[in-house]
């Protein structure tokens, strides 16, 4: 495409004087030791990506040293307790500490940046995550130095992590770190969805969204749906195992195989939520290297959509030996088959594009390390399809078959993109690049390491030996094997260890990198500064750079929309979801310490809560509800600064509520969550009935309450919800207060208290006891999901309350009451099917 | 200022491209949840449902949601409208479209996958 002649570009040039100045003064980076307060996604970004490589560090360190243990049979050199730590906290770190966190990083790092957006909408939020994930994971890892780490495999498979057998706090160390950290992912994911839908540059309609986007945007919906169900299988785990809730104990009507099934409801998507960021950035490095665009950017994004949705429909998969009849097992061995064919559209996009392009595939360290992962990726994947067959995975479970293949999957379709990524997008943290001399180096050690340890796996697996064994006998024919993996791991490690010097002799974190060193197409590589871009694009291509020759300039010269701070703060363009046509602008919040204090005193409210100090804990809890509300009091800034100008003729609002607004999606994102999770619990209370109906009421357990008591729990849910529409229309006109707008809020709320406590006291006065059988337990574990959002709602009625006696809610300043009432609506939703489902369904089958 | 809901076309054009991996989704839940539960409740002498009756359950909810998604496939202008789904941009407008089939095809391989496993299997036999 031609350049747009100078005088058609939505700001004439030159600019004002000062303005540039004022950008950097508006987004500078706090100095010295409050550079923790910082919430640039640059900043933040780069932390998270660098805390997420050191948990690969640790995690590998643990690899090496279970390498060595097995070197040799009848090793004695790690004793099995400590060994049983170590995978456990190998895989945990692995999967939650590195994995996931680094690819929702490169996410917050390069995503706007891609997008052309000065920052992502919440910014504080990102921060939040990014603290609570490094506090919370750190914690977690240090178990291992004092004998308190979790043994359980990083699946903590009950029975054997329940109470009786698994005493000590180490597996509630797994429990409420973890699920702490998933909360922490989920923040992550909501920022990312409406990042990727909401700060597009204008023009980048969905069909020119760059794939990495694309690959984010499923990655954090994956989340979404697929975290909730681990997040319950948690709580019920932690309180069966602190106040005796038997959902997983067989004798009182649980089964511990309903954790399998959360566990891998969540389990099996994550390794897609792993791979398909890290496919993203393939997608996107590999048309650079080949000087090409894509081939099949269609195909491409139908693979990563398709992957992502059938990603849900294999979980049994993990389950083929547990007994399941053998159609259901077919069902699950079909779909992960078919699985096999958006991933195999991916590969073949990536080779035809590397073989489309004009000029010669470009043979850097990006690339080698891209080839490598097309290379052991292809061959996890062929050995997937392999243990999709029921009959061959009966041979291989739980054999070191497995151990191979899933190295295989994880370690090429993430690990090694993702040291492609390092390589390609240094310049975008740092001042330098990355030495192509020492990457090669990198590169073949990691690759030939890789191969060396794990190739042998599949043999050592099809020869028998298991899985999660401290030691073996010499007898057995496998030290040979086990011996030659150990020497590769070893290799693998000076290849990891060969980069860590790489790092520390070229990068150095900063701005002034060399600007778009591998001539790429897309965005990220246009000039850009604390303040990101000087002014944002209107795309009109998928690889701009390539099309629109003086884009770079033009946009460094402030000739695009908003190449100034309107409103004297930090703001980036909002467009619409599908078209990318401007809609308004955010008015963003700077630097604070509340996101950090909140995220310290929430971790320390979960690890406090893990070693059994419930007052100190509550008080850390307290605390950071209370650094929450401190951070959420500056988010709703008002209309006050009107209508701004951001070139080309258009003017946008400055602030808008409603279904357009930014806050609004990410309160229904928030309650996607919720949903999901509460649908892992209607299928957790009809999985329990259909293992033990005996224990269902009538019958099994004291009948349900008179029809009475669930009835005048409905009623109170639905007046208040009338009064919250009531309180809607009641809103009082800018500058002014009404009464009874918090008399109607806290009578709604009220409502919300009252039903919970007719529903509880409704049960209570049956006999019924939690603790009793697994009916009981998923009874008042209904009770406890909608506690959970009333007591949200208790507080987030009381900071809207306290909005209006500070005359900040108005009829115009209303996006703290429309996400109150959005999430009230959702609650009354949830907990009037609850009731339907609580005390209609024992009724219906009794 | 509150704004009008003008993100209309976002649900519908989500709910629009994945309509195909959504009949899937119902299919797997269908034919999974009552073959399940059908069998645990025999194998624990709760019920006497006949065998051949849960696998005429699976073929015949196959069946029907292979009817759905390609009527999805011939459809799609239709099945927009129910939607309410209309890109304003022409290269959204075929991209969405075309991805939607492409999505409806694949969802497709996997029901025929999953239902054609009722025709050589045993409901409810155990592999052990």
């Amino acid at each position: 495409m031609e350049n747009q002649p100078r005088s058609d570009l939505p700001n004439k040039t030159p600019r004002p004087k000062g303005e540039l100045e004022e950008l950097k003064r508006i987004w500078a980076t706090p100095r010295g030791w409050r550079i923790v307060t910082t919430v640039n996604n640059t900043e933040i970004g780069l932390l998270y990506i660098g805390v997420a490589f050191l948990f690969f560090l640790m995690a590998g360190v643990l690899a090496l040293l279970m390498r060595t243990q097995l070197a040799t049979g009848n090793n004695d050199f790690i004793g099995q307790e400590l060994y049983n730590q170590m995978f456990t906290v190998h895989g945990t770190t692995m999967m939650f500490l590195f994995a996931v966190p680094a690819v929702e990083a490169l996410g917050v790092l390069l995503l706007p940046q891609m997008l052309a957006a000065r920052d992502l909408p919440f910014p504080r939020l990102s921060a939040f995550a990014i603290w609570a994930y490094v506090i919370g994971g750190l914690v977690f890892f240090s178990t291992i130095l004092y004998d308190l780490a979790p043994d359980g495999g990083w699946f903590m498979y009950p029975p054997l992590t329940l109470k009786e057998y698994s005493p000590g706090d180490n597996a509630d160390f797994w429990l409420l770190g973890i699920g702490f950290i998933e909360i922490s992912a989920i923040a992550g994911a909501i920022e990312i969805v409406v990042g990727a839908l909401r700060t597009r540059p204008p023009g980048m309609t969905l069909a020119k969204m760059p794939i990495f986007a694309w690959s984010m945007l499923i990655f954090a919906s994956m989340i979404m749906f697929a975290f909730p169900a681990v997040i319950l299988a948690t709580m019920m785990l932690e309180i069966e195992r602190s106040f005796g809730w038997p959902f997983f104990t067989a004798a009182k009507g649980g089964d511990s195989l309903l954790w399998q099934h959360l566990f891998w409801f969540f389990g099996h998507p994550e390794v897609y939520i792993i791979f398909l960021p890290a496919a993203g950035l393939v997608s996107m490095m590999v048309p650079t290297m080949a000087r090409t665009p894509l081939v099949g950017y269609r195909l491409i994004v139908i693979a990563l959509i398709a992957t992502g949705f059938f990603s849900f429909g294999l979980w049994v998969h993990h389950m083929f030996t547990t007994g399941i009849p053998a159609l259901s097992l077919a069902f699950f061995s079909a779909a992960s088959m078919a699985v096999a064919i958006p991933s195999g559209i991916q590969v073949f996009s990536w080779i035809a594009t590397i073989a489309a392009g004009r000029k010669k595939f470009r043979i850097t360290t990006a690339s080698l390390f891209i080839l490598g992962f097309l290379f052991i990726f292809t061959i996890g994947g062929l050995t997937g399809v392999m243990v999709a067959m029921v009959p061959f995975d009966f041979q291989v479970h739980d054999t070191y078959f497995v151990v191979a293949h899933f190295h295989y999957v994880l370690v090429g379709g993430m690990v090694f993109p993702l040291f492609a990524t390092f390589y390609y997008w240094a310049p975008q943290a740092g001042r330098s690049m990355l030495s192509e001399r020492l990457g090669r180096w990198v590169f073949w050690l990691m690759f030939s390491g890789f191969n060396i340890a794990f190739f042998p796996m599949h043999l050592t697996g099809l020869r028998g030996m298991p899985r999660r064994v401290w030691t073996y006998p010499s007898e057995l024919g496998w030290d040979t094997l086990n011996l030659i993996s150990t020497i590769g791991s070893y290799i693998l490690g000076a290849g990891v260890l060969l980069f860590v010097i790489d790092l520390v002799l070229h990068f150095r974190p900063g701005r002034g990198g060399p600007e778009n060193p591998w001539q790429a197409g897309t965005l990220e590589w246009l000039p850009n500064d604390v303040y990101s871009n000087r002014s944002i694009p209107l795309v009109t291509s998928r690889e701009p750079l390539w099309d629109q020759p003086n884009l770079a300039d033009d946009v460094k010269e402030g000739r695009y929309y908003l190449p100034n701070a309107p409103t004297g703060g930090r703001e980036t363009l909002v467009t619409s979801p599908i078209d990318a046509k401007p809609q308004y602008v955010i008015q963003m919040p700077t630097s604070g310490w509340s996101p950090l204090l909140a995220a310290i005193f929430t971790a320390a409210f979960f690890l406090l809560l893990t070693v059994k100090l419930v007052t100190i804990s509550i008080v850390c809890g307290i605390l950071a509800i209370a650094f929450c509300l401190i951070w959420a009091w500056a988010l709703d800034p008002g209309p006050s600064k009107g209508l701004v100008d951001i070139g080309g003729g258009i003017s946008l609002p400055t602030y808008v509520s409603g279904p357009s607004s930014h806050s609004w999606w990410a309160m229904i994102v928030l309650m996607f969550v919720a949903g999901s999770l509460y649908l892992s619990y209607v299928f957790s209370y009809l999985f329990l009935w259909t293992v033990s109906p005996d224990t269902w009421a009538p019958s099994g357990s004291p009948a349900p309450p008179d029809l009475g008591w669930p009835a005048a729990a409905a009623l109170l849910l639905l007046a208040g919800s009338a009064l919250i529409v009531l309180t809607e229309r009641m809103l009082p006109p800018a500058g002014t207060k009404r009464m009874a707008v918090p008399i109607a809020i806290f009578l709604a709320v009220a409502c919300l208290v009252g039903s919970l406590g007719v529903e509880l006291a409704g049960h209570w006065r049956t006999g019924l006891s939690p603790t009793a059988n697994a009916y009981g337990a998923m009874v008042y574990m209904g009770a406890a999901l909608f506690g959970q959002l009333a007591f949200t709602l208790v507080i987030f009625g009381g900071f809207t309350i306290a909005r209006h006696f500070a005359g900040k809610l108005d009829r115009e300043r209303r996006v703290t009451f429309d996400n109150m009432a959005l999430l009230y609506h959702y609650t009354v939703g949830q907990s009037l099917f609850g009731l339907a489902l609580v005390h209609g369904f024992p009724r219906l089958v009794g | 200022m509150k704004a009008g809901n003008d993100n209309g076309p976002i649900a519908g054009a989500i709910l629009f491209l994945l309509i195909g991996p959504i009949i899937w989704a119902a299919h797997l839940l269908l034919v999974y949840g009552p073959q399940s539960a059908l069998c645990a409740f025999r194998i624990a002498g709760r019920t006497q449902v006949d065998p051949w009756l849960i696998s005429m359950l699976v073929a015949g909810v196959t069946v029907i949601a292979m009817a759905a998604v390609m009527l999805t496939l011939w459809r799609p202008r239709r099945v927009a409208r129910i939607f309410r789904f209309d890109a304003a941009a022409n290269d959204n407008r075929s991209f969405i479209l075309s991805s939607m089939r492409w999505l409806g095809v694949l969802a497709l391989i996997g029901i025929a996958l999953a239902g054609a496993t009722t025709l050589i299997l045993d409901p409810c036999a155990q592999l052990r």
